[in-house]
């Protein structure tokens, strides 16, 4: 077996401190190998993003290690050039994540300043060269990312991520706050560049379609807890916990979902979703029928 | 920059306001009470104040002299002043340059102070110095204009005797006029730049620069400052514009000969064509420094400037 590039061990974070320390995750594990998609679903506050900022240096563990390319990651501001340039990060909102004030050739270029390993003609060819590799048009890089769409804007993003040759690429709900059509092109994207630059990447969404299509593998936080987590087959269509399944459910046609008798009546009453609502909820979100898709026959 | 649709566009509005202030003005200046008693001094005949009704169309009704004199104001004529019979457009345009330059040198120290105390306070977040520096704020913003000028006073002139309380002639007297102005000022842009600062810091696009390995300094240059200067421009207009009409009360305390302190004496005169004239210097100044602003504003961000042609 490859030896993994992210390892995460009993991974936890807590804010506040003495009494008013509380725990946002605990006992969070996994590992995950080079050119590897792991998601990590959960509802909103279920500790997904906490999990990956702490990753990315942006939340301090309380307790655990994470494992990068073998070596304990230190916090943010002691990390190595090597280390923050191997993991990159695109953020949610694509209008945040690039300054408004430069163009898209300064937002690209500037990353390749501070890493100074190019000269200036190196370094424009660079720039057209991530461009490429998001199929971005290079007439775009003299305008301002205000005159972008969100969908190109992320591109950008990604680009930007590139130009440090991550390892590991972290997309913070990098799709949800794209429309349909583009969360479609830039999940294709993703995985062609996965594919291409052997990235592995931490994939949080609660868009299970994308997690559907992303995903080698799957981990599955509620209140801070990982409740499950596997390959992408056996978590979304063997789901083992109640918690996966009424996610999927919500997720993937939540009025069918609530609409049906078994389930809402088990949720107005309250306590364990019976095997009855949950074989409901299956039938639903057409979980067997995408079993049978999936099966090698 | 702008199109010439939307300079006609502003053009319209400052016509409008013009007018409108103007208007305003005459009645208001005709409240006050009754010029001809002024010019006519003490001791006047009632036949000499009915003679000087006359001589200058007081006796007409207030529609005829509000017709003729916003006909005069669009002809550019404001008249000469009731009490001394210069021109009274001159006599505003000679006080102009006191106050421009108590402007230009308070906006100056105030910049001088308050962007890089508002950067710093902006980065800094914990701390006994930053906690001090905020208590001094609060309470400086508590504080109006002329009451911080009083205390100048009387702590530096009356007290001290280090610096003159009045006048305008040479550096000293600049001193105690320039820091009343600016102590009022200053801690209103500090709060905006040390806001500004913090949430460009907490900005997506800073955190990515943070992982590329970017030094700090080259974050704060590069990232921080450029966008949280950004909102601080507004303000900036906004306290030019206050400065070119509202040292009204800093230029009296500090006998400061500028278009306010002159607002002051021709109201006190009942110089109705020099407070007319006074008015329209400040609407045009105010005018002119909020098209200062906003092509600042459009110079340095984008997004302004594509609305800005989007709009025209």
């Amino acid at each position: 077996m490859t030896a993994p590039l992210l390892s995460i061990q009993n991974l936890g974070v807590a804010y506040g401190s003495g009494r008013d320390r509380r725990f946002v995750l605990r006992g969070a594990g996994f590992d995950l190998a080079p050119g590897q998609v792991m998601a990590i679903v959960g509802e909103s506050g279920s500790g997904k993003s906490t999990l990956v900022r702490a990753v990315a240096g942006l939340a301090t563990p309380a307790e655990g290690e994470i494992l990068f390319e073998g070596v304990a990651l230190p916090p943010l501001g002691k990390r190595s050039k090597t280390m923050l340039h191997g993991i990159q990060m695109v953020f949610q909102d694509p209008g945040a994540s690039l300054n408004p004030r430069q163009s898209i050739r300064t937002v690209l270029e500037e990353p390749l300043i501070v890493v100074g390993k190019l000269d200036g003609a190196a370094r424009r060819r660079r720039v057209e060269e991530l461009m490429d590799l998001v199929h971005l048009d290079h007439r775009l890089l003299d305008l301002r990312p205000s005159a972008l769409s969100g969908g190109q804007k992320q591109r950008v993003a990604i680009a930007r991520a590139l130009s440090m040759e991550p390892r590991l690429l972290i997309a913070d709900e990098a799709l949800s706050a794209l429309d349909f059509a583009n969360q479609d092109k830039v999940s294709a994207l993703l995985l062609e560049l996965k594919e291409r630059l052997n990235l592995a990447m931490l994939f949080v969404s609660h868009d299970m379609r994308s997690v559907r299509r992303m995903a080698d593998h799957v981990c599955v936080i509620e209140g801070g807890q990982v409740v499950e987590q596997g390959p992408v087959a056996e978590v979304l269509y063997h789901p083992k916990s109640a918690y996966t399944r009424l996610l999927l459910a919500a997720a993937l046609n939540p009025a069918a979902a609530l609409a049906d008798p078994r389930l809402s009546a088990a949720l107005e009453a309250g306590g364990p979703i019976s095997d009855e609502a949950l074989a409901g909820v299956m039938d639903i979100i057409g979980a067997n029928a995408l079993m049978q898709e999936q099966s090698p026959s | 920059m702008f199109s010439s649709s939307r300079m006609l566009g502003g053009l319209r509005d400052f016509a409008f306001v013009l007018i409108a202030a103007m208007t305003v003005l005459f009645f208001l200046l005709r409240l006050t009470g009754d010029p001809a008693l002024v010019i006519a001094g003490e001791g006047a005949s009632p036949a000499q104040i009915e003679a000087i009704r006359v001589e200058y169309g007081f006796d007409r009704s207030l529609i005829v002299q509000y017709g003729q004199t916003m006909l005069r104001l669009l002809q550019g004529d404001f008249g000469k002043s009731l009490t001394d019979g210069s021109p009274a457009l001159g006599k505003v345009l000679a006080s102009l340059p006191a106050t421009l330059f108590l402007a230009a040198m308070a906006l100056s120290l105030n910049l001088l102070i308050s962007l890089p105390l508002g950067a710093w306070l902006g980065q800094k977040r914990t701390g006994a110095a930053r906690r001090a520096v905020r208590g001094v704020l609060t309470v400086m913003q508590g504080f109006p204009g002329f009451v911080i000028a009083l205390l100048l006073i009387n702590l530096f002139a009356a007290g001290l005797e280090w610096l003159p309380s009045i006048g305008y002639g040479g550096p000293a007297t600049w001193v105690l006029p320039v820091i009343s102005v600016v102590s009022f000022l200053a801690p209103k842009l500090i709060r905006v730049v040390e806001a500004n600062t913090h949430a460009a810091l907490a900005a997506d696009f800073v955190r990515t620069a943070r992982s590329t390995g970017a030094s700090e300094n080259q974050i704060l240059w590069r990232h921080v400052l450029p966008n949280a200067l950004l909102g601080a421009v507004a303000l900036i207009g906004a306290e030019l514009a206050f400065m070119l009409t509202g040292l009204v009360v800093i230029e009296t305390i500090f006998a400061w000969p500028g278009i306010g302190w002159l607002l002051v004496q021709s109201t006190l005169n009942l110089d109705f064509p020099v407070v007319q004239a006074v008015v329209f210097v400040m609407v045009v100044s105010v005018f002119l420094s909020n098209a200062v602003t906003e092509a600042v504003q459009a110079l340095l961000d984008p997004r302004i400037r594509s609305r800005a042609r989007a709009a025209s």
